[in-house]
């Protein structure tokens, strides 16, 4: 499988941010990534996070315990469930095909790059916005947080790069998180390197430059 | 859209822990007898819940803050012995959810010391690998109440394109009292019976379940003479992108998600003999999701079930619980009736199956799921 990296945004600096903030961030930037004219039934939507919804979920249960269980803000409980950022997000992009959240590390973000490049392949959407959220931290907690989104789509289609499943192997560490195989990739297209990423028992991803013969 | 036709996965074992019943065929004698778990339980009403019915897993330990864990391996185990597998290498093991385990969050809210990183979703696929002592491939689809659908189809595509041997695909809920605040104060719970499709249809009940199937290749499965329930056919998905909690309205993309499905499956919406519909018992989803059928097969409209009344609304365990019964019902060749409807609404007009029916045919069957934000999934399963 192979896809054409059209563009991608990267923040590394949102510490102690929280799942709403993330969210439009999100959605802003998916919006900005897609081609005008793109047709949205085609846009999918893959975002993997360490522990997205977790913080608002810890909130809401503490509103509920101070103010009582039917007191509760009924608007903050979608945002407890692990979807909640992506489901904003797409609802701001106006994105209206498939929408997965994968919760994990690193292997929570090789596994959506897979499955953006599974529906290309296939033939099921014409753009693949895939995203890494990295741990959220609470409030009192210090901490930074890693956003990636990336667009990408058919080989056909000029854009930055080629990403393609490979045999090789990378090196994401044990314990990376979500966003770590995405935001490595980001460098790389910024650096014009080539890298492959890969977790054991995921599938390995390689990205080369564009060059001339990759072009339709 | 995840493919799965060419080499075909097919189910070969099942495990359900639900609160009718933790084994496979009385689990379906209780749903033929519209049976329900919904009932009144003393500490919700203490705890001020204005509706304190809920269909939960009783004889199954306490609320402690691995109750999911543990009600999903004892799924697991269920399935692999099922399969009449031992304990295997390297096994996918897939699992989806909404927000993993709810009780640790509520603890973590109440000061209790609490480390949240083994409270999230993907909490479940790992504690499944390591009651098995499996190696592989794990993955947590947080895709709200369709992940079961979700996670299914996933390990189907990585069963069928030899990634891995063997998957474990299905999903946990362990009851959420946090989901029980929410649905509640969102007014989609119903202190009624719950009556999917009814004119008098007033919303939900919480539940709470663990439902996993075992899948392999088909000629694996042949050549270990393992008995072949059922084979994935292919998943259909769409989002709505409309709003957080809502579906659209005329039910457009959850019959998009049934299109693609059918179209993927190189089928015709006359190739499907039955819906076992997502039918929430609240009065938006219901009637989105007749339109979305109505959008889909016209005239030619497959009998529907829906069985939340039953088992309650168990999130994002529920479709992997509905895709249990969906072979369940291939294998019986029978429909299982849809528990409390009594008078159908007329603006859902559907087949709905009333009292247990057998049908003429019954090959190709979609077991439908949505979630907040608008997630759609319909797994096309077939006959076996």
């Amino acid at each position: 499988m192979k896809a054409t990296w059209l563009d991608h945004r990267y923040r590394e600096d949102l510490g102690q941010t929280g799942s709403k903030a993330l969210a439009e961030w999100l959605g802003e930037q998916m919006n900005v990534l897609l081609p005008d004219g793109a047709d949205r039934h085609r846009v999918g939507t893959y975002v993997a996070a360490v522990n997205a919804g977790a913080d608002i979920a810890v909130d809401f249960w503490r509103a509920a315990l101070a103010e009582g269980v039917d007191l509760v803000n009924p608007r903050d409980f979608p945002w407890t469930l692990a979807s909640g950022i992506t489901a904003h997000a797409v609802c701001a992009a106006n994105a209206q095909g498939p929408c997965l959240t994968l919760i994990g590390g690193a292997e929570a973000g090789i596994s959506a790059l897979f499955h953006g490049l599974a529906d290309l392949e296939s033939g099921v959407v014409d753009f693949a916005l895939v995203a890494g959220i990295g741990p959220i931290h609470d409030v009192s907690e210090s901490g930074m947080c890693c956003i990636v989104v990336a667009a990408l789509t058919l080989p056909s289609q000029g854009g930055k790069a080629i990403l393609r499943t490979t045999t090789l192997r990378g090196d994401i560490p044990p314990g990376a998180d979500a966003a770590e195989p995405l935001i490595r990739v980001c460098r790389a297209v910024d650096r014009g390197d080539e890298i492959v990423v890969s977790t054991p028992y995921e599938d390995a991803f390689q990205l080369t430059h564009y060059p001339d013969s990759e072009m339709s | 859209m995840i493919r799965t036709r060419e080499k075909a996965a097919v189910v070969t074992g099942m495990g359900v822990v639900t609160p009718l019943s933790n084994n496979l065929e009385r689990l379906w004698l209780h749903l033929l007898a519209g049976d329900t778990a919904v009932r009144h339980w003393d500490d919700l009403a203490a705890e001020g819940y204005r509706i304190p019915l809920a269909a939960r897993v009783e004889g199954f330990g306490g609320d402690d803050a691995f109750r999911g864990s543990r009600l999903a391996v004892a799924a697991a185990r269920q399935a692999v012995a099922h399969a009449g597998l031992q304990p295997m290498g390297t096994l996918a093991v897939l699992v989806g959810t909404t927000m993993g385990e709810s009780a640790a969050f509520e603890g973590a809210a109440a000061g209790v010391t609490t480390d949240l990183t083994q409270a999230s979703a993907q909490s479940f696929p790992r504690a499944i690998q390591q009651a098995l002592g499996t190696t592989g491939p794990l993955r947590a689809y947080a895709t709200a109440c369709a992940a079961g659908n979700y996670a299914i189809g996933a390990a189907a595509q990585m069963v069928s394109s030899g990634q891995v041997d063997y998957a474990l695909a299905g999903g946990v809920e362990p009851f959420s009292r946090i989901a029980l605040a929410g649905f509640s104060r969102s007014r989609a719970m119903s202190g009624e019976l719950c009556r999917p499709f009814d004119r008098r249809r007033m919303g939900m009940q919480l539940g709470e379940a663990a439902g996993f199937l075992l899948l392999e290749r088909q000629q694996d499965a042949l050549a270990r003479g393992a008995p072949i329930l059922a084979a994935i056919g292919a998943l259909g998905l769409s989002c709505d992108a409309y709003h957080p909690t809502a579906p659209t309205p005329d039910g457009s993309g959850m019959a998009r998600a049934m299109e693609l499905a059918i179209r993927h499956a190189d089928l015709s919406p006359q190739d499907i003999h039955w819906i076992c519909a997502h039918g929430s018992g609240t009065r938006a989803s219901d009637a989105a999701e007749a339109q979305a059928i109505q959008r889909v097969f016209g005239e030619h409209r497959p009998p529907v079930s829906a069985i939340k009344g039953a088992l309650g609304h168990s999130m994002g365990a529920a479709t992997a619980v509905e895709a249990v019964v969906t072979i369940l019902a291939l294998r019986h060749r029978c429909l299982p009736p849809t528990t409390h409807l009594c008078e159908p609404d007329p603006d859902c007009p559907l087949d709905m199956v009333v009292t247990a029916r057998q049908p003429e045919r019954i090959t190709h069957v979609l077991n439908c799921g949505y979630g907040f934000g608008g997630l759609n999934s319909a797994l096309l399963l077939e006959a076996r």
